[in-house]
């Protein structure tokens, strides 16, 4: 099916590029404006600088790359549980 | 003093439905939570109807501020489930939601176990009902999966409650922990209910089967009334800690995989419900704020997430990632219900999670908890990324799926938009939920190191998303089935049971054919023989030979009189 007629803002590739670029300077944004606030860690190690960016951006990487490990032992065909099957 | 409990309405109402038909039924499922609520409202804190049965004290109605805040918050979700409900046409589905919403308002204002107990297996058989209303075979073969494991958790809580009335000479329901054998099995009982860890597959088997509009009923009472039991009965049980931070982090793998999107969104229930039971194991009254107060606001964003969801699905007829995508052109509504929905849930600033899942990680931090701390913030980016990014990027924008449909309903859309109204609400002017928490609370959400480090933490986690998309290290959907460890019942004993049944089959027919031949040798001797057709005790005299003898013996009587 082609959509050629409702190509909208949010599907052309420069808008892609656009809020990539966006997001960027947002996250560098975030971690000069942790100079400006009054920071009280609880622990130490999360007083270093960009401890929660950081932090985020490798939980998010490692989270999803789990994921990809667990399929190899876990994914099974939708009709697995075939109620036809267990009778 | 005696009074009429809450929840009672809405059940009693329930069952009346059917006498009305149509569009009519609908308005009035609306309109019970609103007379409930109102009820409620205006009962005052303590105990009531209290009385003795076999000797046993017992106290059906408790309104304290516990149980007040989920007493508010059930109603709220009852209305919001109601309006979302409007359309149906389906009178089964509007008794069993009034029906199943009464019984855990009630259940939450239970002062003894013996109530408590009651009101917990009628939550249990109503909700069944909305599983089953989805009318399939599967449905069908879920739902008595469902039955048994909800059943099955109110016998345990039967067997906890008479060991701890042994125990005790109490039913009351109060601070029970786990020093007793009655309070293991109790804890049990709710830890099933609340998804503790290997007890858990019962909820993401049964939601994503559950009818558009069951589900969001099904998502906020049953997993929050054992939240609720928890936080009564076992504040500061620090083994509640492990259990937590286990819940809040193994279901995020899952949830990653997941093609179904309402599977995804039942991992990320019982994530949420983790940062909960974290809470409730920290016990400390900052940690017991915040589980309160989280499940409040959880049962909106994940109601609101349900519904954006479930609006998907009633339009299209999927709510497969790998069938979805590009939906934010024809429901644009929907897609901005369910991204308010994905921020609340993600603890963005001025979002509702933002204020209420902090006072749990701070609780922790402030006891110096590191693990249990690390262990939250990585299930916060964990959340992020199945609820915060996935959901809406897979059903509202990535591949155009090419699907046109309609904006979801009139009804569906007002209670989204109630639901989102109050994420927001919440987010930007936390004041009221605190003040109506059980206990004072001395914390500020909204200092600039809590909103950067928070923003850091959710931004930096959608550019490991963007860099993982744009650089094709995103794993695919891929329609398939996960298995959990449901495997274990629906595979694995099933099998064994099977192959028993083969390799047995012969010995069990020698065994049976054995005893049955002994018995059917006694039978004979000590029964058949004299009963039997040729027994001595049962032979049939004819009638000529009784008229004979009759007349003999009155003969003799006769001679013996006369002589």
């Amino acid at each position: 099916m082609s959509h050629s007629n409702d190509n909208r803002w949010l599907d052309r590739p420069e808008t892609h590029k656009l809020l990539w670029r966006g997001l960027i300077v947002v996250c560098a944004g975030l971690v000069a404006g942790e100079f400006f606030v009054h920071g009280h860690p609880h622990f130490g190690f999360d007083g270093v600088p960009a401890f929660n960016g950081v932090f985020g951006f490798v939980a998010f990487v490692v989270i999803v790359k789990l994921g990809e490990l667990l399929r190899r032992f876990v994914m099974k065909p939708e009709d697995y549980y075939d109620p036809r099957e267990d009778a | 003093m005696s009074i009429l409990p809450p929840g009672l309405i809405l059940m009693a109402g329930g069952l009346l439905l059917p006498l009305l038909k149509g569009r009519a039924q609908a308005a009035a499922a609306l309109a019970l939570p609103i007379l409930s609520f109102l009820h409620f409202w205006m009962l005052p804190e303590g105990t009531f109807n209290a009385f003795s049965m076999f000797g046993v004290e017992l106290m059906p109605v408790r309104v304290d501020a516990l149980s007040r805040v989920f007493g508010t918050i059930f109603h709220l979700a009852a209305f919001t489930a109601a309006l979302y409900a409007l359309h149906v046409r389906d009178g089964m589905q509007h008794v069993s939601g009034m029906v199943y919403a009464g019984s855990a308002i009630a259940a939450v204002f239970a002062g003894d176990l013996v109530t408590l107990f009651v009101w917990w297996e009628i939550t249990a058989i109503s909700s069944v009902f909305l599983i089953w209303a989805s009318r399939n075979e599967e449905a069908w073969r879920c739902g008595i999966r469902y039955l048994v494991i909800q059943v099955g958790s109110g016998v345990l809580l039967l067997a906890g409650m008479m060991a701890r009335y042994h125990e005790t000479g109490s039913v009351a329901f109060d601070h029970i922990g786990i020093e007793s054998a009655g309070g293991v099995l109790i804890l049990l009982a709710f830890g099933i209910k609340a998804a503790f860890p290997l007890l858990h597959n019962w909820l993401q088997d049964a939601y994503p089967k559950a009818t558009v509009t069951g589900t969001v009923f099904l998502s906020a009472f049953t997993t929050k009334l054992a939240i609720y039991a928890l936080a009564r009965g076992y504040a500061g049980t620090s083994i509640l800690i492990t259990v937590g931070v286990t819940m809040t982090l193994f279901p995020i793998v899952f949830a990653v995989i997941e093609n179904d999107l309402r599977k995804v969104l039942a991992y990320s229930l019982n994530n949420q419900l983790g940062f909960m039971v974290v809470g409730i194991g920290i016990g400390t009254e900052m940690a017991i704020n915040g589980t309160v107060a989280h499940a409040f606001c959880h049962i909106l964003y994940k109601a609101l997430l349900f519904m954006g969801v479930g609006a998907v699905l009633y339009r299209t007829g999927t709510a497969k990632a790998t069938e979805l995508g590009g939906l934010y052109k024809s429901m644009p509504l929907t897609a901005v219900f369910t991204i308010i929905g994905a921020m609340s849930i993600s603890a963005f600033p001025l979002f509702s999670g933002f204020v209420s899942k902090s006072l749990i990680q701070t609780a922790a931090a402030d006891l110096h908890m590191t693990w249990v701390w690390v262990g939250l913030l990585i299930a916060s980016a964990g959340v992020m990324e199945h609820s915060g990014i996935k959901i809406p990027f897979f059903a509202f924008f990535a591949h155009d799926s090419g699907k046109r449909v309609k904006e979801a309903p009139l009804n569906m859309l007002l209670a989204m938009g109630i639901a989102a109204f109050f994420c927001m609400a919440i987010g930007i002017y936390p004041d009221p939920l605190y003040r109506f928490l059980p206990y004072a609370v001395d914390y500020a959400p909204y200092t600039g190191d809590h909103v950067v480090s928070q923003l850091q933490l959710l931004l930096f986690a959608a550019l490991a998303f963007g860099w993982l998309i744009r650089t094709g290290r995103y794993p695919a959907e891929i329609p398939s089935l996960n298995v959990d460890f449901d495997w274990v019942y629906r595979k694995w004993l099933p099998g064994i049971v099977k192959d028993l049944r083969i390799v047995g089959a012969p010995a069990w027919a020698l065994v049976t054919s054995t005893v049955l031949r002994t018995l059917q040798g006694l039978l004979n001797r000590f029964v058949v023989g004299p009963h039997g057709p040729r027994g001595a005790l049962s032979r049939t005299w004819p009638a000529g030979s009784t008229a004979l003898w009759a007349a003999l013996v009155l003969g003799a009587y006769l001679l013996l009189y006369l002589f």
